[in-house]
């Protein structure tokens, strides 16, 4: 059986596409139920852990020049994503404090101090502002990778498939 | 080896995190400054998690019309967080596109005034 091969950067958009629509699922308990919310949430977890693997080399390069001359956006991506990765950490620590599934899968049992569930709900508050910001720093590179390989070997065939059809009915009708 | 390296070091980054907070949440000032007691079980007397944006302090167990859970109601906290983002996503896009212009609106006006035979 062939191998899939996925391109660094499709890999990308489907780890991000991913973390988002967990993310964002993971935000309405009521809809899926505690057990799917607490999993999703540790899942997600996993994710951006993923995420920051993929994007190691960015990370140590601004790490590294954070001190010297760094363009404005890149200063602003990176303070954001600092940001966003401790509210993030907030988010899974608040969540599993206060967990009733995930720890009692492990025979242990949750904090009952609302001061977590607190945090739990602010930090996620913030953390949906801060992804708004992420995505809006990113959303050419969003729109021209989707452009380019979701919207285009789809459209982009089909369009090819019915322009052959279009000049053959012309060629018929002469 | 590489990856398990990395993937530790971000464990433990927010295992830092985690106990800084953790330290702060066991302080006095911090509890005073959120307004929820130490040891308080207000909030978390009932099962579930409220949820989150524009529900913030929602107690789980209360229902609302067309919401109830695990139910279909609660969706709509996903679509609204789903706009909440895309208008962020939109007033980022004006702000810089306006500033492009500006930008953009600046350096002609400097070559303009450059071309100027009036000049100097």
């Amino acid at each position: 059986m062939q191998r899939l091969k996925l391109g660094g950067t499709v890999r990308n958009l489907l780890v991000d596409g991913t973390i988002f629509v967990g993310f964002l699922v993971a935000t309405a308990p009521h809809a899926t139920g505690q057990t799917i919310h607490e999993w999703l949430g540790l899942a997600c977890g996993v994710g951006i852990i993923t995420h920051l693997l993929l994007h190691w080399k960015w990370i140590v390069n601004v790490v590294r020049r954070y001190f010297r001359k760094l363009p404005g956006q890149v200063r602003i991506n990176s303070i954001l994503n600092t940001v966003l990765f401790i509210a993030l950490t907030l988010i899974i620590f608040s969540g599993l404090m206060i967990s009733k599934v995930v720890l009692s899968t492990f025979g242990l049992s949750g904090s009952h101090d609302a001061i977590w569930r607190w945090l739990h709900t602010s930090a996620t508050n913030v953390t949906l502002i801060i992804v708004g910001l992420h995505v809006a720093l990113h959303w050419k590179w969003i729109v021209s990778t989707i452009k380019r390989y979701a919207w285009q070997p789809i459209f982009g065939r089909r369009q090819q498939q019915t322009q052959p059809v279009m000049l053959s009915e012309q060629g018929g009708a002469r | 080896m590489k990856t398990l390296g990395r993937t530790l070091f971000i464990l433990i980054a927010a295992l830092i995190v985690s106990g800084a907070f953790y330290a702060l949440s066991q302080t006095i000032t911090f509890s005073a400054l959120v307004g929820q007691p130490m040891g308080s079980n207000s909030i978390t007397g009932q099962a579930g998690s409220p949820d989150f944006a524009n529900e913030q302090g929602r107690v789980p167990g209360d229902v609302r019309d067309g919401d109830h859970e695990g139910g279909g109601g609660s969706w709509e906290t996903v679509g609204r967080n789903l706009l909440q983002i895309a208008a962020l996503v939109a007033a980022v896009q004006v702000v810089w596109s306006i500033g492009r212009w500006l930008k953009r609106t600046a350096a002609s006006l400097t070559q303009k005034n450059r071309l100027s035979p009036n000049r100097g």
